[in-house]
């Protein structure tokens, strides 16, 4: 009867790490990228293996950037959308990101308490000289899963931050080559050439990038806000080159093509504003 | 008792200089220390972060492996190799057997992880990277000992149940889960914190230095799963026919 007793003990250990697995794996959902079609099973295995790691990887950089990661869920897009905020700002616009520096709802119990006392809770970005320390886990993310879009968009973005261009270049066209479909990767080429004022070659990719949005195919499906932003900023920008070189009918049609695709996004005001400016001058 | 529990101990702690796990692992950590230091990301170098990120990760990862490992072979290994008979026909009571075994173990994990973390706080001085201070590697230190103390008694306890490779991969993975999911999982006020005891994050970003009152509350915490899960083995291992 003891035995009996004491037999369910490992038992309830095996069933605990079983239910447990389950739920950490409902929780990686929101970082899992899909991963593409017709592989057999064990190249399923191995590539969800690497692109977990690589997951893994951009989580350390988000950690790294905000100094911590206590609600992953919260928290998962705070890095693009900083992304998104500072090419706007480029842009002399607004992206909505609040750059606030802020801590995290502390509760009262005891665990949080101890919790708080052992893990970084607090929510602050690194400040600019230190903000190199996040440039690693891209590379990281990248070597484990080439397919991660994600990953050399905000590498090569920080790459050019802090003044490597050549670097963030030939770190893109790294990501080009392992993922010639991907909008958001020529997006953020397109992003560097006009950075470096080739404006020829800017549009060339973000003409590529609109087409490739417009055919909403894999892996251009919208799954999360930071690709929405990537979206956004693609029809943006381009829009906006056309305007300052003069090209205000191929602005507005850009404008329209993200109506289409994304009426939420209020750009039919901006579409607007170019008309009334067309028939005034 | 006390004699015989240290006679048992001292057995396992030989077994550490005769092995040659530690050796290879204490290989493996230099490597990955070198590896790191040597790492340009960008035409970038002197990422001091990551650097100790790796170096404190494979320094606490190490010596769990090397406890876990050597928790969940003893007791198998002395059954298999039926010297636990003469052993026990000693006038040495299952109770100090199973004490002696996890007092040699928790040795042998608390030395290893001595040597791996002298090594790698000697490799951030030697990056002249004074950030952090003492007080919290001091923390560090302390807290990982409780958490191996926590492990090895747990994995001794397994291995009253489970194969040698089962219970290694079992704890293993279970250091894993807790670490980088413990406070998620719903339902997980049921089940011990082991997370609670690693404060890499703490370290790799040179926060503040952990309360006293926090330092001896996980003491006491470490200490009652380690009293209950040798407590547990002494149970088992009485009613067991051997």
């Amino acid at each position: 009867m003891m035995r009996q007793r004491i037999a369910i003990f490992p038992v309830g250990v095996i069933l605990i790490s079983y239910v447990a697995a389950v739920l950490l794996g409902s929780s990686l959902k929101s970082y899992f990228i899909v991963q593409e079609q017709g592989q057999d099973v064990i190249q399923k295995m191995f590539g969800g293996l690497r692109a977990l790691v690589g997951d893994w990887a951009f989580i350390k950089g988000e950690e790294y950037y905000h100094r911590g990661l206590p609600f992953m869920k919260a928290m998962a897009y705070h890095h693009g959308e900083s992304v998104l905020a500072g090419r706007m700002e480029h842009l002399g616009e607004e992206s909505g990101h609040d750059h606030q520096h802020e801590d995290r709802e502390s509760k009262k119990d005891l665990f949080s308490k101890i919790y708080a006392s052992v893990k970084v809770t607090g929510d602050s970005h690194l400040t600019p000289s230190e903000e190199k320390e996040v440039l690693p886990w891209f590379y990281v993310e990248v070597r484990f899963n080439p397919h991660d879009i994600r990953g050399y968009s905000i590498g090569g973005y920080w790459l050019q931050e802090f003044g490597r261009p050549e670097e963030a270049l030939k770190f893109l066209k790294e990501g080009e080559r392992n993922n010639p479909n991907s909008a958001s990767i020529q997006m953020s080429l397109a992003w560097y050439y006009y950075t470096t004022r080739d404006f020829n070659s800017a549009i060339e990719y973000l003409e590529k990038a609109r087409k490739l949005w417009l055919d909403d195919k894999e892996p251009n499906h919208i799954i999360n806000e930071y690709m929405r932003s990537d979206r956004f900023f693609t029809f943006i920008l381009l829009a906006d080159i056309y305007k300052n070189i003069g090209q205000p009918m191929d602005a507005l049609d850009t404008y329209i093509d993200l109506y289409y695709i994304d009426p939420s996004q209020n750009v039919m005001e901006k579409a607007m504003q170019l008309t009334k400016h067309e028939s005034g001058a | 008792m006390f004699r015989r529990v240290a006679v048992i101990a001292e057995g396992v702690v030989k077994e550490l200089v005769r092995r040659k796990d530690f050796y290879l692992i204490l290989a493996l950590l230099i490597i990955v220390v070198i590896y790191s230091a040597s790492f340009s990301f960008g035409g970038e170098k002197g990422f001091t972060r990551y650097f100790k990120e790796m170096g404190i990760t494979f320094t606490y990862l190490f010596s769990v492996i090397i406890g876990v490992i050597f928790a969940a072979r003893q007791i198998p290994q002395e059954m298999e190799s039926k010297t636990i008979y003469p052993l026990l026909a000693h006038p040495v009571s299952r109770f100090e057997f199973i004490l002696g075994k996890f007092f040699g173990v928790f040795l042998v994990a608390a030395v290893s992880f001595t040597v791996f973390y002298s090594i790698f706080i000697g490799s951030v001085l030697l990056r002249r990277d004074f950030s952090t201070p003492w007080l919290l590697f001091a923390d560090g230190y302390l807290l990982h000992l409780l958490l191996l103390s926590f492990f090895v008694s747990m994995t001794i306890l397994l291995s009253l149940f489970l194969s040698t490779a089962a219970n290694t991969m079992i704890t293993i993975i279970f250091y894993f889960a807790t670490n980088w999911f413990g406070a998620t999982l719903p339902g997980y006020i049921f089940l011990p914190h082991p997370e609670l005891f690693d404060i890499k994050e703490k370290i790799v970003h040179t926060q503040d230095v952990i309360p006293g009152w926090v330092l001896s509350y996980l003491t006491v915490y470490a200490v009652c799963y380690t009293i209950l899960f040798v407590a547990l083995s002494d149970l088992v291992f009485r009613k067991r026919d051997l």
